[in-house]
C-alpha cells in the first residue's frame, strides 16, 4: 500500500474512526516487511494486537451440576415442612389431653355424686323395710 | 435457564473474557482464577441475566469488576510481578521478540485509565463493533469513539517515547 494512503488510514485510526475492515488493512501492512521508516514505531502495536488476541483460555469450566441445587432446595423445603408439621401436631395432639383430662376430671367427679347419691338412696330403702315391720305389727293388734 | 442454555451464552465468549482478565490482571493463572470465579458468580445470577440486554456484556462489566476487585485487594499487590506470556512458540529468537512486544504493549496498557483500557481492548484485541462496545460499556457511540482515541493516541505517544529512546 502506498504511505499517503496509510498515513491517511493512521490518522482515521489515531482519531477513532477507522472501520473494523479499515483496522484489519492496517494489521495487514504492518505484518508486511516493507514497512515504511515514520510508521516502524507502531509496528509492535499492530503486530501485538494479533498475538494478544491468539491467546485463549485453557482451563475448565466447573459449574456445579444443576440438579445438585435443585435437589437441595427441596431437601430445605422438605425439612422445614416436617418441622413445622411435627411441632404443630405434637402441640395439636398436646392440647387435646388437656381437655380429655378434664373431661375425665369430670367424669368421675360426677359418678362420684352418682355413687354417692345411690348409696344414700340404699340406706334409705333400708329404713323403709322398718315401716313395712311397723304396718305388720300395727296388724297384728289392731283387727 | 439450564446449563445448556447458559453454556451456549457463556462458552463462545470465555476466551474474550479470559484475555480481558489477562489485560488487567497480567498473570495468567490469575487471569485463569479470575474466570473461574466470574462463571461461578454469573451462573449463580443466571437468572438475572436473561434480564439484561446483552448477557455478554453483562460478563464483560462482571469480569471488569471482579479484576479491578483482585488488584484493590492485597493478595493482588503481589502477582503483578508474575509475568508468564506467550510460550508455545519454537523459535527462540521470534520467543523473545514476542515475549518484548506483549509485555510491552501490556505495560503501555497498564498505564491506560481503566475505561480507555477496557474500550481499547474490546476494540483493537477483540475486534468489536462500535455497536457491541456500546452495549458493553453502556455508553455512547460518540463517547466511545472519544475514549478510544484518546487511549490510542496516549499509546502512541508513549510508543513514540519509547521508541526514540530505543534509538538515542
Amino acid at each position: 500500500m502506498e504511505y499517503s494512503k496509510i498515513k491517511d488510514l493512521l490518522d482515521l485510526y489515531f482519531k477513532g474512526n477507522t472501520t473494523l475492515a479499515q483496522e484489519k488493512s492496517l494489521r495487514t501492512y504492518f505484518k508486511s516487511k516493507d514497512v515504511d521508516d515514520p510508521f516502524k514505531p507502531y509496528t509492535a502495536l499492530f503486530n501485538t494486537f494479533d498475538k494478544v488476541a491468539q491467546d485463549v483460555f485453557k482451563g475448565s469450566l466447573q459449574i456445579p451440576e444443576k440438579t445438585r441445587s435443585n435437589q437441595k432446595w427441596w431437601l430445605k423445603l422438605a425439612a422445614v415442612m416436617i418441622s413445622i408439621i411435627g411441632v404443630a401436631g405434637f402441640m395439636y395432639s398436646n392440647s387435646k389431653t388437656i381437655q380429655e383430662r378434664e373431661a375425665l376430671a369430670s367424669l368421675k367427679q360426677s359418678k362420684d355424686a352418682m355413687y354417692l347419691m345411690a348409696s344414700q338412696f340404699n340406706i334409705a330403702t333400708q329404713k323403709l323395710s322398718l315401716v313395712d315391720k311397723f304396718q305388720e305389727t300395727k296388724n297384728k293388734y289392731l283387727k | 435457564m439450564n446449563q445448556r442454555e447458559f453454556l451456549d451464552i457463556v462458552l463462545p465468549i470465555k476466551d474474550s473474557l479470559y484475555r480481558l482478565a489477562k489485560s488487567y490482571l497480567i498473570s495468567k493463572d490469575e487471569a485463569q482464577d479470575a474466570i473461574q470465579e466470574v462463571f461461578l458468580k454469573l451462573w449463580k445470577n443466571k437468572e438475572s441475566i436473561k434480564n439484561y440486554n446483552s448477557p455478554e456484556a453483562f460478563a464483560f462489566t462482571m469480569t471488569k469488576n471482579y479484576c479491578l476487585d483482585r488488584l484493590k485487594s492485597k493478595q493482588a499487590s503481589t502477582l503483578k510481578i508474575v509475568h508468564t506470556n506467550f510460550e508455545n512458540r519454537t523459535n527462540l529468537d521470534k520467543d523473545i521478540e514476542a515475549k518484548d512486544e506483549v509485555s510491552l504493549f501490556f505495560t503501555l496498557m497498564q498505564k491506560l485509565p481503566e475505561q480507555q483500557k477496557l474500550i481499547l481492548h474490546l476494540r483493537d484485541v477483540e475486534q468489536y463493533e462500535f455497536s457491541e462496545i456500546v452495549k458493553i460499556t453502556a455508553s455512547t457511540q460518540t463517547s466511545v469513539r472519544v475514549t478510544l482515541s484518546r487511549a490510542r493516541k496516549k499509546i502512541k505517544d508513549l510508543l513514540l517515547k519509547q521508541y526514540n529512546h530505543g534509538i538515542q
